[in-house]
């Protein structure tokens, strides 16, 4: 991949930058931060209850 | 109330509307464990098979699939998941951290963040002077190298106002970097032979991205992923100060508006899943789970990594990265290299040589 930078480097002399077809983050429809806190403290208190006994890898 | 009563097939189908993305992220990261539990089963029977961990798996398959092929556009909406998997992993990876750990370790950590900080904003506002970059580039550049990526620059772009094309720039440069951080990060801990701890926290000093200083802790062993993101979460911290800072400087230069309640700004900036990630260490420190609660609390987060991974893959193009104008990728690349240089060696100076 570096490779590719550097012949990347090398060919591109303009100055002036140009727009990048770089898709930006696909936004989401909820607020991330707050649902992944809410799945883990539910995950965690069905752990502590028992209700899920365990989980392996 | 109508209106109520219609808001709500449409807000369903929008998370219906998820299912295929998420279905493919846990697909690919499973695959990529099967992968490498393929690998162990193979080589215990003397048959060659690529020795490669989950974690590399999930991400080449990822690569793999968005690089060869176009994605369908029913995956895309369940694809931006990723960042709720990640930050799940996140906040549960709290309960292998005692809270008494996370204020020391947090600590010495927020110290060599100040300097990170310090150093790493000044090098890169004079690289973009010495390269000619437009002033609202370099703060982007600055901010996304210092701090926290992309979350960072799209939390600085309300903030400062700048061009799109500025933020489309920055956003690439900075996961161009990450992407070359996940190969050559591991490969020089490897080298240095860095201790697991050392590892994690040069990682999570040094990569960008959130999901990438991730995953770049993670490829080098479950511990210095661990330790990769308490301190990518403690340097995740600073973003609302350091974004206030810019959005105070240029709406000095009457390039962006006043913010007028700043402490409303510091929290609306705050990074929420860092209090998560405290509350499981406060749990676990207090008791509230039993050992092998614990593990199950682990495993999960692993569970919950697992897609962010495959997540990290599929939005990489290739393509792209290699589509763009050579000043800011220049200028990203040096600053990083300064970046990585300097937190190296103030990880070597903090803990031993790196040897822990």
């Amino acid at each position: 991949m570096s490779a590719s930078i550097q012949s990347s480097i090398h060919s591109h002399r303009q100055p002036a930058m140009r727009p990048l077809p770089v898709k930006k983050n696909q936004k989401l429809a909820f607020n991330a931060d707050v649902v992944a806190i809410v799945i883990a403290l539910a995950l965690a208190a069905l752990i502590r209850l028992n209700v899920i006994h365990h989980i392996g890898w | 109330m109508p209106a109520r009563v219609a808001a709500q097939p449409t807000r369903r189908r929008r998370l219906l509307a998820l299912l295929p993305g998420i279905a493919l992220l846990f697909g690919l990261g499973l695959a990529g464990k099967g992968l490498e539990s393929l690998g162990h089963y193979l080589t215990a029977r003397h048959i060659y098979f690529p020795h490669i961990e989950y974690v590399l798996w999930a991400i080449i398959l990822g690569l793999l699939v968005s690089n060869l092929f176009t994605i369908p556009q029913i995956f895309r909406p369940g694809i931006g998941t990723y960042e709720l998997w990640l930050k799940l992993g996140i906040v549960l990876v709290g309960a292998k951290f005692l809270f008494a750990d996370v204020l020391h370790l947090g600590g010495m950590t927020i110290v060599l963040v100040f300097i990170e900080l310090a150093l790493s904003l000044t090098v890169m506002t004079l690289l973009g002077k010495l390269f000619k970059l437009p002033p609202k580039l370099t703060s982007l550049l600055a901010i996304g190298s210092s701090i926290c990526g992309v979350t960072a620059i799209m939390a600085a772009q309300g903030a400062i106002e700048p061009d799109e094309e500025d933020t489309t720039t920055a956003i690439a440069a900075i996961l161009t970097l990450g992407a070359l951080a996940l190969f050559t990060f591991p490969a020089i801990g490897h080298l240095l032979h860095l201790g697991q701890q050392s590892y994690g926290i040069w990682t999570g000093l040094a990569v960008d991205n959130t999901a990438e200083a991730t995953v770049t802790g993670a490829l080098y062993g479950d511990e210095a992923g661990r330790f990769a993101v308490l301190a990518k979460t403690a340097r995740s911290a600073f973003i609302g100060f350091v974004v206030l800072g810019y959005a105070i400087y240029w709406a000095s230069q009457g390039k962006a508006a006043v913010v007028k309640n700043k402490p409303l700004f510091l929290w609306q900036k705050f990074p929420k899943f860092i209090l998560g990630f405290v509350a499981i260490s406060i749990l676990a420190t207090a008791g509230f789970f039993s050992k092998g609660q614990l593990a199950s609390l682990s495993n999960l987060s692993k569970w919950a990594f697992l897609p962010a991974f495959a997540g990290v893959g599929l939005r990489t193009q290739l393509r792209d990265l290699v589509n763009q104008g050579w000043r800011p990728i220049l200028v990203g690349v040096l600053g990083e290299i300064f970046i990585a240089l300097l937190t190296l060696g103030l990880v070597f100076a903090a803990y031993h040589g790196g040897a822990r």
